[in-house]
């Protein structure tokens, strides 16, 4: 199955192995096993990495992606979509992020995630209509 | 803070690629920056400096992972191989974060709250 989520690297590589355990096929995968290369980009160029591989990319920073998303959206083709955990997820509780992610992720799959930004966990709220 | 003067010349060249990269600032402050963030780099080989939240902050050249994360996953976690296991980063990698974050205790712990409140 072809990967929609990425791992940042301030994300455990056990939180895809979790997922995969929780969901079989679960479609994500961490950046150093998706691109050696891509751990040594600033956050720019992994948004702009993540929109030409449409790569949802999920992880911790919520400040600085969040400013880096807007410069997406402002200055260049905007991004494929990022999932920021919210702070009171520790960042070494993978089990926690891999059951927000994971229900997060069943009703957020079907979503235009283009220039879309979502902190997790959170009170699911359907997708508006298309007009 | 205390602080020393130190007085040094540059090239004319190297003086004019400064003022275009000062952005508004003095250069005084940019010199400053840069010496004190390459002192540091050399003190401590793989950490880097980037922008932050606000300010600069220390990280793992090469990785996306700031010496503030590395901190507090030690500290979640307790122990350094298990902070090695999580991010599966090289060990002496995750040594040389916690060595920088144990030197400049006040440093890491601002830029923690900075991207985490």
């Amino acid at each position: 199955m072809k990967p929609r989520l990425l791992g940042d690297e301030n994300t455990s590589p056990k939180l895809v192995a979790a997922c995969r355990r929780l969901h079989p096929g679960f479609p994500m995968v961490h950046i150093a096993a998706h691109n050696q290369d891509w751990c040594g980009l600033n956050d720019d160029d992994l948004l702009d990495a993540c929109l030409a591989a449409e790569l949802i990319l999920v992880g911790h920073d919520r400040r600085t992606l969040a400013d880096a998303a807007t410069r997406a959206i402002r200055e260049r083709g905007g991004h494929a979509g990022i999932i920021l955990f919210r702070a009171f997820i520790r960042q070494a509780d993978f089990g926690g992020q891999c059951r927000a992610l994971c229900r997060f992720w069943e009703h957020s799959r079907e979503w235009d995630w283009f220039n879309r930004m979502a902190y997790i966990p959170t009170d699911v709220v359907p997708q508006p209509a298309a007009r | 803070m205390s602080t020393a003067t130190v007085s040094g010349r540059i090239d004319r060249k190297i003086d004019a690629l400064l003022v275009r990269q000062t952005l508004g600032k003095k250069r005084c402050q940019i010199v400053s920056r840069d010496v004190t963030e390459k002192v540091l780099e050399r003190a401590y080989p793989g950490i880097g400096f980037r922008d932050g939240v606000g300010e600069r902050e220390a990280y793992l050249i090469g990785h996306r992972v700031a010496v503030w994360e590395v901190e507090r996953v030690f500290r979640e976690l307790g122990t350094l191989d298990k902070t090695v296991e999580h991010f599966g980063l090289p060990i002496r990698l995750v040594k040389r974060a916690m060595d920088y974050a144990r030197a400049f205790p006040k440093e890491t712990e601002r830029c923690r709250m900075a991207q985490t409140t």
